[in-house]
């Protein structure tokens, strides 16, 4: 029996700061906890299933991380595929939950990327694994590596710089209506052309912000989530996947959520048609517009007009990160768990000013690591319960 | 120096103690001489009381713990009241089977101690009031201040004025050290406890031997310190030179000193 419909997320929280100094990762992961909780009426002795990853916790990680909290989960899942590691989780924890492996699941993130002054874009892209051997010695960076998926975009399909800043112009007006996020103030498409090269053709305001912060979900059965505080956000479908091995193998322009994406789809039922918005992992701009193109919300080479003349705004036809996403309301440096929160928050309708009407079906999906080179994904489509 | 957790309603508790380690399930040994339970301050934790531990180990069996939501010890809150950390103290004590001893509490903790030694006189063999007070003032701009610390819009800084004019720069780094062990909203929440509590008309009713110690540049502590030995019956009161607010941490060697001369002349 499939699982879709089966699992819901009863409990989401975000991390209001975006400034933490004097917090380390796993106090800020413990305060989410309690908030995520809270939230859905559970305590910490209810959680049998405990899910983390973080900028540094190592391969043991979640086992000190278990030890920090007091807990004692009988199924453990420290999975790191970065950024999109907790959209994989949501989807471990269902297929934990659906195999009576445990009941409640907790996932967590935290993070003080800001704080400490991690350079998280700029720092070398590829990693430490096999494949970055044949890459890392010409000094690719993250940001240089997504930098190069735009261009071969511009050169294939005449996508402007003017198109893409478009999404960051977007996200920014919606963090104006999100008062937790840390960039507010309204810019426009020349401030973004007008703002420093990164990496060409990248400007700085194409370019995600770091803040500290982290979040919790917690995941149970729809059963169990009906008895919640609040009311529950059903899982649909999901699907994960691994792409370009080595730079641009096989093709820049065909991403992991090509793949995950339509998983996601298939073990929902739902057509584009059906989602009323979505959370995508805005990294840069150009991981947006790729994005919606891999997901078959556009064909290749249409994301530029898509995501023009308001379509992605709050109160066009498919609103996207309507918390402001990474580019302004927080991104220190996995972002993958605030895409299922805000998501889940939309359907249930709490979502005051930025709220998007009426929503029934969201997607969110998580890119991992460095488009271009080695990177994962992983799409859920969530329903309101 | 041995440390164990102790787990204490659902909270594990950080104790540190002298003599041998033992069994995770087993109390240490704390039959030699008196048992001394150290609290530290509002923001600090027991790793500032190594040294007095020490001195005190070689004739009595001293023992200090990390508040909830301090250091090592788990919770993220401080359980918001003078009283309902006392409770979580007597708590462990219970937990280790202590069923007398003596309290020594610097600032805030001074306040658990005497706030114990009036809730539960039978624990409490002797009081040792360290820089502290049955009333302390926080003022309102100290406290917002330290709520936007919590909320990382302004910066935590270090309080020079703590410390005598003599410390040494090991003194404020270990000092420094220390107290980022625990979260400013911790800090925070100790603050507002601190604020609600007065003791002040129940002094009389204090009912143990009581030491009162103060650091002779402690501004902060000095009226309340006097005012503790003056109304709380039969007290004595020591100051310690070239000492300001952080009297376990600037002198180790001079508090234990007073700690074992007072120690010596409880009754049998």
């Amino acid at each position: 029996m499939s699982l879709s419909g089966q699992i819901a997320i009863a409990g989401v929280y975000e991390h209001p700061t975006r400034w933490a100094p004097d917090k380390t990762e796993f106090q800020i992961m413990a305060e989410c906890a309690r908030g995520a909780l809270e939230d859905c009426g559970l305590e910490l002795r209810d959680v049998d299933g405990l899910f983390a990853a973080s900028m540094s916790m190592g391969a043991m990680g979640v086992v000190s991380l278990a030890e920090y909290l007091d807990v004692k989960p009988r199924h453990l899942d420290g999975t790191n595929i970065g950024g999109s590691s907790f959209v994989a989780h949501v989807s471990h924890a269902a297929a934990a939950i659906h195999a009576g492996l445990c009941e409640v699941a907790l996932i967590l993130y935290g993070s003080t990327a800001a704080s400490n002054a991690m350079a998280i874009g700029t720092g070398l892209g590829g990693g430490r694994d096999a494949g970055a051997s044949f890459v890392s010695p010409y000094g690719l960076t993250t940001v240089g590596s997504y930098a190069l998926v735009a261009q071969r975009h511009m050169h294939a399909y005449g996508t402007t710089s003017a198109q893409l800043a478009e999404i960051a112009v977007t996200m920014r007006r919606h963090a104006g209506l999100n008062p937790n996020a840390k960039m507010r103030k309204p810019i426009t498409v020349d401030d973004v052309l007008e703002s420093r090269i990164i990496s060409r053709p990248l400007h700085l305001l194409d370019c995600c912000i770091i803040s500290d912060g982290g979040g919790a979900v917690v995941v149970t059965s729809a059963e169990r989530a009906r008895d919640a505080r609040k009311r529950p956000v059903l899982l649909l479908g999901c699907g994960e996947s691994v792409c370009h091995q080595e730079v641009g193998a096989p093709d820049l322009l065909s991403i992991a959520a090509k793949q995950s994406g339509a998983q996601a789809f298939r073990m929902a039922g739902v057509s584009h048609d059906d989602v009323d918005l979505c959370a995508i992992y805005d990294s840069f701009t150009i991981t947006v517009l790729v994005t919606l193109e891999n997901l078959g919300f556009c064909k290749p080479g249409e994301g530029g007009a898509f995501v023009s003349g308001g379509r992605i705004g709050l109160g066009g036809a498919l609103p996207l990160n309507p918390d402001g996403g990474g580019l302004s309301s927080n991104h220190p440096g996995m972002r993958g768990i605030f895409l299922v929160i805000e998501a889940a928050k939309q359907l249930r309708g709490e979502c005051g000013e930025r709220q998007v009407a009426n929503a029934g079906i969201a997607l969110a999906h998580g890119t991992g690591g460095t488009l271009g080179v080695a990177h994962s994904g992983a799409t859920l489509i969530l329903a309101r319960g | 120096m041995p440390e164990k957790y102790v787990q204490v309603d659902g909270i594990a508790t950080f104790v540190r103690h002298v003599g041998p380690t033992t069994l995770p399930e087993a109390p240490p040994d704390l039959s030699r001489g008196e048992t001394v339970v150290c609290m530290h301050g509002a923001g600090g934790n027991s790793g500032l009381f190594t040294d007095v531990l020490e001195r005190l180990g070689k004739a009595h069996s001293p023992l200090a713990f990390d508040f909830p939501g301090h250091a090592r010890s788990g919770s993220l809150d401080n359980l918001g009241s003078i009283s309902r950390i006392g409770a979580h103290a007597r708590a462990l004590l219970g937990k280790l089977g202590v069923q007398r001893c003596v309290l020594l509490g610097g600032s805030m903790g001074g306040m658990v101690a005497l706030e114990t030694a009036l809730a539960a006189p039978r624990l409490v063999r002797a009081l040792v009031l360290v820089a502290s007070g049955a009333r302390l003032a926080v003022s309102d701009e100290v406290l917002e201040k330290q709520r936007l610390i919590t909320e990382g819009k302004a910066r935590r800084e270090f309080n020079r004025a703590d410390y005598p004019a003599s410390a040494t720069p090991e003194m404020l780094r270990r000092g420094f050290m220390e107290d980022l062990k625990t979260d400013p909203r911790v800090a925070y929440q100790n603050m507002l406890a601190v604020r609600a509590f007065d003791r002040e008309s129940d002094l009389a009713r204090v009912a143990c031997p009581t030491l009162v110690v103060v650091g002779e540049e402690d501004t902060e502590t000095r009226a309340s310190s006097e005012l503790l030995a003056t109304r709380i019956p039969g007290a004595r009161k020591v100051v310690i030179p070239e000492c300001g607010h952080r009297v376990a941490l600037v002198a180790p060697e001079a508090l234990a000193e007073a700690v074992l001369e007072f120690l010596a002349s409880l009754p049998r």
